[in-house]
């Protein structure tokens, strides 16, 4: 029988989340997928598994969790979050075996907004469209096409776990950015250079106003939005597109935006920063900083590299000494550390 | 088409848009889906998805793979080459006979639409049902359709505020053109009727049945059939009839 996790008490926006669904965006479905892809190889990565694998994501906070019939090998990544399981506090960013009975308690979300919890395995829902991605506001994928609530029951694809030993990932430097790339926009032309100008000098404030579709900005400076030439024809949207509506007000468009938008984009964020973009704290004080095509590619192949080498990079969670209360901590459940490593 | 279009337009640093008009209308709308059909079919090294709109064409791509310059290049032989224009081979184009029930409780705003028009409701249903639509293009939302162009005299604008919910199926207009949604949204469009027919089937192959450039015949139905073809739809029936054009 496969383990699998009740939810005992859900946060306010808990959605299973994997890669996306590229390829149906001329269906009117933009790919969607985990708000920070980066975490979702993260975790994958330190259970030795696909980076495609379904998730676990959590805005805000995460929430209490109850593991039922058979243990979970499971992991967290993203943004920190307090972790308890029964009362034992445990680090964030590692993975950890849980049995039958024991409670996990996940709380608020420190210096960002997503975390993830991992199984071994993924999350067993319906492939819809070649992703196991929720879409919430069309009611399709992940979980019955909806957040999660207290009383629902996610099970693992796993019958049982193998072990794995418990391992921490490096630290997350993209969660501290605060300095956005981006290159020209697909409407950059509707803008005046001084509008331009007047954007990439701009200091914004993440606001309050996100979910996964995309953020609002806010921010004191004069007003960048186009002033003519605006023909209210929609083109494609892709993620990180910045729009600027008639009133001035900049939003960033993200994993589940519309597929198409009539509103002009002065800039899109580089790939290699959507993560650091989505992960910005509401109120985080930030900038936006132009950079050539080559500069954003050239993020993007670190970027992939520095992934394809997470498994290597995760370092054992029990050799520190500094760390000897953990190792306790974690010989406490069982299974989940090989004395041998 | 005008001299200097189509036009490139690096889309961030993994897409590219191309624009083939500064406006809408159906001769540019065509040129995009016959091009997209074309880029389709060549599977260039790099690209990962194409997505057809109003007016553009958005070509996403792996940099990593092809560096932007280089598939600009080849796209851009592609497009000078002209050979694609009259490539219709690559498209397929179906007609289908969408079964629409005008007014009711979803459209709502049928009797506003024939004001507008100067007819009577019996007249906006025949005006609106005259033509065969051109499916311009699949946005906004999942299964979600643009069609056009109706005659010049449904060019009224969209309301001026937005109304918070209509249900899957419903049928609005504007600006010439009629959208169909497959999912419950908000819309800034007179609705004027329901289809049973839902454009977006999540757990059907193939999910969407319609296609950016195939052709609709609006065909008024009254409620009985309505909620007949509405039970047939949920239980994963084809209730639609189609033939292929092209």
């Amino acid at each position: 029988m496969s383990g699998r996790l009740r939810v005992l008490q859900a946060g306010p926006a808990m959605t299973v989340q994997d890669a996306g669904r590229p390829g149906y965006q001329r269906y009117g479905v933009a790919e969607g997928g985990a708000m920070d892809q980066h975490a979702l190889a993260e975790g994958n990565a330190l259970l030795l598994q696909n980076t495609d694998t379904a998730v676990l994501e959590m805005a805000v906070a995460g929430g209490q969790f109850q593991v039922i019939d058979a243990p979970l090998q499971l992991a967290t990544s993203g943004c920190r979050m307090d972790l308890f399981v029964d009362d034992q506090p445990l680090p964030w960013r590692s993975n950890f075996l849980v049995n039958p009975g024991q409670v996990i308690r996940i709380g608020q979300a420190r210096g960002g907004v997503y975390g993830y919890l991992h199984v071994q395995g993924g999350f067993d829902v319906p492939l819809i469209l070649g992703s196991r991605s929720t879409h919430t506001r069309a009611g399709f994928g992940g979980f019955q096409g909806r957040s999660l609530a207290s009383g629902d029951e996610l099970v693992a694809m796993v019958a049982a776990p193998t072990e794995v030993r418990c391992r921490r990932l490096p630290e997350p430097h993209y969660l501290e950015r605060r300095e956005i790339r981006i290159v020209r926009g697909a409407q950059a032309h509707l803008f005046s250079d001084s509008n331009r100008s007047t954007f990439l000098h701009a200091d914004f404030r993440m606001s309050s106003r996100r979910d996964r579709m995309g953020a609002r900005l806010e921010t004191d400076a004069d007003s960048f939005a186009a002033s003519g030439g605006l023909t209210g024809i929609s083109d494609a949207v892709v993620a990180g597109d910045v729009q600027v509506t008639g009133d001035g007000v900049a939003t960033v468009l993200l994993a589940d935006r519309q597929p198409t938008g009539g509103y002009p984009r002065i800039a899109t964020v580089i790939s290699a920063d959507l993560a650091a973009m989505a992960q910005l704290p509401t109120n985080a004080a930030f900038s936006f900083k132009l950079v050539s095509m080559q500069e954003a590619v050239s993020a993007m192949r670190q970027q992939r590299l520095a992934l394809a080498g997470l498994p290597a990079s995760c370092t054992p969670l029990v050799r520190d000494p500094a760390d000897v209360p953990d190792l306790l901590r974690y010989n406490l459940i069982d299974g989940a550390i090989n004395a041998q490593d | 088409m005008d001299a200097d279009y189509p036009l490139f337009r690096p889309a961030g640093d993994a897409a590219l848009l191309i624009e083939f008009g500064a406006a809408l209308d159906l001769q540019v709308n065509r040129q995009v889906q016959i091009f997209d059909a074309w880029l389709t079919r060549e599977q260039l090294p790099g690209v990962l998805e194409t997505a057809p709109t109003l007016r553009s064409v958005l070509v996403r791509f792996d940099p990593l793979v092809v560096d932007i310059e280089t598939l600009q290049q080849r796209l851009g032989e592609m497009l000078a080459r002209d050979l694609w224009k009259n490539d219709t081979g690559s498209m397929v184009v179906m007609r289908w006979q969408l079964p629409i029930y005008y007014g009711g409780d979803t459209g709502d705003d049928i009797a506003e639409v024939a004001t507008l028009l100067g007819v009577s409701v019996a007249d906006t249903i025949k005006r609106h049902t005259a033509t065969a639509q051109r499916v311009l293009t699949l946005g906004f939302a999942p299964g979600f359709m643009y069609t056009g162009l109706l005659c010049d005299d449904w060019n009224f604008p969209r309301l001026n505020y937005v109304k918070p919910s209509v249900p899957a199926g419903a049928i609005s207009v504007a600006v010439r053109q009629t959208v169909i949604t497959s999912t419950e949204i908000p819309t800034g469009w007179r609705t004027i009727g329901r289809t049973p027919f839902s454009n977006f089937a999540p757990s059907c192959d193939p999910a969407f049945l319609i296609s950016p450039g195939d052709e609709l015949c609006f065909v008024a139905i009254d409620e009985m059939r309505y909620a007949e073809l509405t039970e047939q739809q949920q239980a994963g029936e084809a209730i639609l009839t189609s033939e292929r054009i092209a």
